[in-house]
């Protein structure tokens, strides 16, 4: 097997042309009217990706098929205008994110209802398995929610649809600073769910340092792990670069000296910690967690469930932590793209972004949402993040692979020494 | 008394019947479909794992072909080297404390019970009718530091490596006990009978007579539980509150989270090699109870 | 016998413990299925349903709050969870028929086959038991899908690919369940069935296939147990399909609230019908006759040695 030409034997697929494959083999879908298997729609366009291989000339290469459905553009995003809504939308998302009136209330919408939309939804744990399930190209999917790294990382292979912006009229709510980020320059592959922060928590009963950065938290691991349970967000690509940020330092570092410096901070905290898990919500509602990172909506939750008692504090670290997004994107293969839009057009609408803040806890970065939500929860500040925080937060990213080799090293070594 | 004596017999007709050209066959091709679908959806998919190994990783999810050992002299860094260790002795912990749980319920079961036996067989089997996770943070409940046991006994055991320990015997026991129970139930009590008649100690009749008929049946088991462990990711990241790796949480990580095809199937075949050695052992005692019928 | 008596009260002990051990878990799951949302979940709460509350808004349900009802008709009335466990229950009964099959005919084959000859094909078998899960579940998705991409016939990442990856250990499980139970009952029936006449497909019909009746039963059993509770391989195969097991890993990440337990429960009570039933039949066959039971044992003993 090995004695084949590396290139013949690519079986993740040579990258640069997969998505030129899908886009035909969408076009070719499109032109022939009706869905069909991607075996016989990329027989049936052989001649099609002969033209789009040889010819950059994008003067109408009118795909075989018979149906002439007028000159296939160049840019996938924008030959969706006019297009009827799909009688299909395959959602692939995180478990329970989004209020069930949503899904209801989308049904009911007028495009929607007259083409007898079905929504289908398949979950996952976690954006490993996001990724692994593009990667391996038999998504099916019209609709993913990645988290930032993985939209960087989707982007960059070259794996997403270039939103066709004429269909999501709504974008037009959303704070104009969310419409472009660092993940995604161009604003054109995703569209902000929601997001939050990484910070921690302690029982004040039995912490009784005034702790307030990344780095205080990490000290105060070994002086009160016998006190009770200690817990870290797991993950490498939480562990680590939470770990260069409290150390001050770029938390998409490529520095092996960046990298030496953290695992041995890392290390030297080791023996502080109970646990390193991201299922920690019940357990800290429970009271049994007595310092532990988290994410600000599930610490919201985590306070509110110990009013009562009230011995949990939640710190917002000053300096440097790490923000989070998830984003709506469309997979370059997605079979009901203009059913996808619609979706995410539905989920800009401000009175929808109001009924899913008040579901999953999470900001939606628009303000004429934002401003309709009940007072204990756009005045508190776990919720409602302060910008005066946000700005010196940064966005973990999957650098390169070798970043992410280093990173999830250290993360081995750590939980296993 | 139940007893199974029908391998005796037929280990007498069989000498009996040497020299007879009669003996009835099935036709070899019977065994073509399972043997097509695996070296289809088996062996197809190991081939891809086998190519990845020696492959490079170029990119994410881009790999190039070729022929490297890279991957094979990365795995024998001393970091994974003691996960490796590490998880055959956690596995091995777990083996062991899953034979001396199981083997007495399983003595019990062949040599007490007689109406119902099928109905103890079934309440072996039962708890794996929920799903595994449910039934690991029940466990989770039980063991918690707050929990029943911790207060009223003083063990407070989560997350640590017993925690694990006992996950693993839960999941696993039915594993073990049904065919060591299998293997017990084909004995011929009848030995035992003799033994004890002609003055042996019931201890001795049991050392001499049971346990070495049944090692074979003990031996299949324990293989049967102590594979999978090596391989276990869930069990061990629930209870261990995520802090005790196994190689099978490495190789997770390896193909998930760094995302590394290359490296992850290099672990892979190289924790097949390390338990390929038990692998013959199993085969060599299953032939060998095959042949013995016992 | 008073040694022996003594014998069996230490062993009956044991084995109450251990069954004691087993069953823990399950109850305290059942238990939590009745458990209310917190006290502090339900300030400020106005309706009447309080499983009607999401997820994550249900407060500590680790912990005993008082009793309801209400997660029954919760979990229920889920939009996911009915349907996967019907996608499930579906699943494994397939993986079960077809692994056995494929498991019968090669057992039928191989068993008395030379040694030599046979070798390969116990190697192949011991491999598919052996090679971690994970492993597998990866190999399997990228294969599939090259397969699809390849094969016009191939299925898409779903139903299909699930049951295609469980079959593949099922099946090499349940030749051994039916070869052991083969070898182990010997050829005299057989032998002795040609000798009167009996033709090889009447012979099969009526000694051998009602001989492995138990095998087969117990390998179909495993088979379906193991597919119904997988999560690995078929997070990794299932497409667009969810699968039970598939839904409660994702659900983790808000805790799994007692919806869950409660259909968890639900399939528990049927199971325990019908085992009790099986023992109801048990204790009739043994006010007939006694040796009726030990023959069940005894062919039991087969069924499920390795």
């Amino acid at each position: 097997m090995n004695s084949q030409s590396p290139d013949d034997l690519n079986i993740l697929a040579p990258i640069e042309m997969k998505p030129k494959m899908d886009y035909l083999h969408r076009e070719v879908q499109r032109a022939a009217g009706s869905a069909m298997s991607r075996r016989k729609a990329l027989s049936l366009g052989g001649l099609a990706l002969f033209a789009a291989a040889c010819g950059s000339t994008s003067t109408s290469t009118t795909p075989t098929g018979g149906a002439s459905s007028g000159p296939a553009s160049a840019s996938p995003s924008s030959s969706l205008a006019g297009k009827p809504v799909e009688n299909m939308l395959e959602i692939f998302n995180w478990s329970e994110y989004d209020d069930p009136s949503t899904y209801k209330l989308f049904a009911e919408l007028g495009p929607v209802a007259a083409a007898g939309t079905k929504t289908h939804e398949t979950y996952y744990s976690s954006n490993d398995e996001l990724l692994a399930k593009l990667n391996s190209g038999g998504s099916t999917y019209d609709l993913i929610v990645p988290s930032q790294n993985a939209v960087a990382q989707l982007i960059q292979e070259g794996k997403l649809m270039a939103l066709d912006q004429t269909l999501l009229p709504n974008l037009k709510y959303l704070e104009p600073s969310f419409l472009k980020s660092s993940y995604d320059p161009t604003g054109e592959f995703s569209v902000i769910k929601d997001f939050g922060v990484t910070m921690f928590y302690f029982n004040n009963k039995i912490v009784t340092d005034d702790l307030k950065t990344m780095h205080d938290f990490y000290m105060a691991l070994p002086k009160y792990v016998s006190k009770g349970r200690t817990n870290l967000l797991d993950g490498a690509e939480e562990l680590v670069p939470l770990g260069l940020m409290a150390l001050g330092l770029d938390p998409n570092t490529t520095s092996q000296a960046d990298f030496d410096q953290v695992r041995t901070f890392l290390l030297s905290i080791r023996s502080g910690v109970t646990t390193i898990s991201a299922d920690y919500i019940q357990d800290a509602i429970a009271g049994k967690i007595i310092l532990g990172q988290g994410w600000n909506g599930d610490v919201r939750r985590i306070v509110q469930g110990r009013k009562a008692q009230g011995d949990i504090t939640a710190v917002l670290p000053t300096g440097s932590s790490e923000v989070w997004s998830d984003n709506w994107c469309i997979p370059l293969t997605a079979p009901h793209p203009v059913a996808a839009h619609t979706w995410i057009n539905w989920l800009l609408t401000p009175t929808t972004a109001v009924t899913e803040m008040e579901y999953h806890s999470y900001p939606i970065p628009i303000p004429d949402a934002l401003s309709q939500l009940p007072a204990d929860m756009k005045n508190d500040q776990l919720f409602n993040v302060p910008t005066s925080y946000t700005d010196g937060y940064h966005y973990i990213l999957n650098v390169s692979p070798q970043v992410v080799q280093q990173r999830t090293k250290i993360y081995t070594e750590f939980k296993a020494s | 008394m139940t007893l199974l004596s029908e391998p005796k017999q037929e280990k007498a007709v069989g000498v009996k019947r040497r020299g007879r050209s009669f003996k009835p066959r099935y036709p070899t091709w019977l065994a073509l479909p399972a043997l097509v679908y695996e070296v289809i959806f088996f062996l197809g998919a190991l081939g891809i794992l086998v190519a990845f190994s020696f492959a490079t990783q170029t990119g994410f999810s881009q790999i190039t072909y070729g022929f490297s050992l890279d991957q094979y002299k990365a795995v024998f860094d001393p970091l994974y080297l003691s996960i490796f260790f590490r998880t055959l002795m956690m596995a091995a912990i777990g083996t062991i404390l899953t034979v001396m749980v199981g083997y007495p319920v399983a003595y019990w079961m062949a040599r007490y019970l007689s109406t119902y036996k099928l109905l103890a067989v079934l309440l072996i089997m039962v708890p794996f009718w929920t799903s595994f996770l449910i039934r690991t943070y029940a466990l989770k409940i039980i063991l918690d530091s707050q929990g029943f046991l911790a207060k009223t006994f003083g063990l407070d055991i989560m997350y640590t490596p017993i925690a694990v320990g006992i996950g693993l015997v839960y999941n696993y026991l039915p594993l073990f006990v049904l065919p060591v129970f299998g293997s017990l139930e084909r004995m011929d009590w009848t030995l035992i009978e003799a033994a004890t008649d002609l003055t042996a100690r019931p201890l001795r009749a049991f050392w001499d007579i049971t346990f070495r008929l049944t090692l074979p049946g003990i031996v299949t088991g324990a293989l049967l539980v102590f594979i999978p462990m090596t391989g276990e990711y869930v069990i061990p990241a629930i209870l261990s509150g995520g802090k005790y790796e196994f190689v099978g949480n490495l190789i997770g990580d390896t193909f998930n989270t760094a995302q590394n095809p290359p490296f992850g199937s290099a672990l892979a075949i190289m924790l097949m090699v390390a338990l390929s050695v038990f692998v013959v052992i199993y085969i060599a005692v299953a032939t060998k109870e095959e042949r013995f019928g016992a | 016998m008073p040694r022996v008596s003594r014998a069996k009260a230490g062993f009956s002990v044991w084995a109450g413990v251990v069954f004691v051990f087993l069953y823990l878990p399950i109850a305290v799951m059942a238990l939590f299925a009745f458990n209310k949302p917190s006290e502090a979940a339900l300030v400020g709460f106005q309706g009447t349903d309080w499983c009607a509350l999401p997820p994550d808004k249900i407060g500590n349900v680790s912990v005993w709050n008082g009793f309801t009802t209400c997660w029954f008709s919760a979990g229920l009335h889920d939009p996911s969870y009915v349907p996967a466990i019907i996608t499930s229950a579906e699943i494994a009964a397939l993986a079960a028929i077809i692994a056995t099959c494929l498991g019968l005919c090669a057992a039928l084959a191989l068993a008395r086959m030379k040694t030599k000859i046979r070798a390969p094909f116990d190697v192949l078998v011991y491999l598919t038991l052996v090679v971690p899960e994970i492993v597998v579940a990866v190999a399997s998705l990228i294969f599939f899908v090259q397969l699809r991409n390849h094969v016009p016939f191939f299925p898409q990442l779903g139903f299909w690919t699930i049951l295609i990856g469980q079959v593949v250990f099922n099946a090499s499980l349940a030749m051994l369940v039916i070869r052991a139970r083969f070898v182990g009952m010997g050829d005299t029936l057989e032998e002795a069935a040609y000798d009167l006449g009996s033709g090889p497909v009447s012979t099969f019909r009526q000694v051998t296939f009602p001989r492995l009746m138990p095998a087969i039963v117990a390998s179909a059993l495993l088979s379906f147990t193991f597919s119904f509770d997988d999560y690995v391989l078929p997070a990794f195969t299932n497409g667009t399909t969810n699968t039970w097991p598939i839904v409660l890993y994702s659900a983790v990440r808000f805790g799994i609230t007692p919806a869950v337990n409660a259909l968890a429960t639900i399939m528990l009570a049927l199971t325990a019908v019908a085992v009790i039933a099986v023992a109801l039949v048990l204790r009739r066959s043994r006010s007939r006759t006694t040796s009726a039971p030990d023959a069940v044992g005894s062919s039991l003993g087969g069924m499920i040695g390795f």
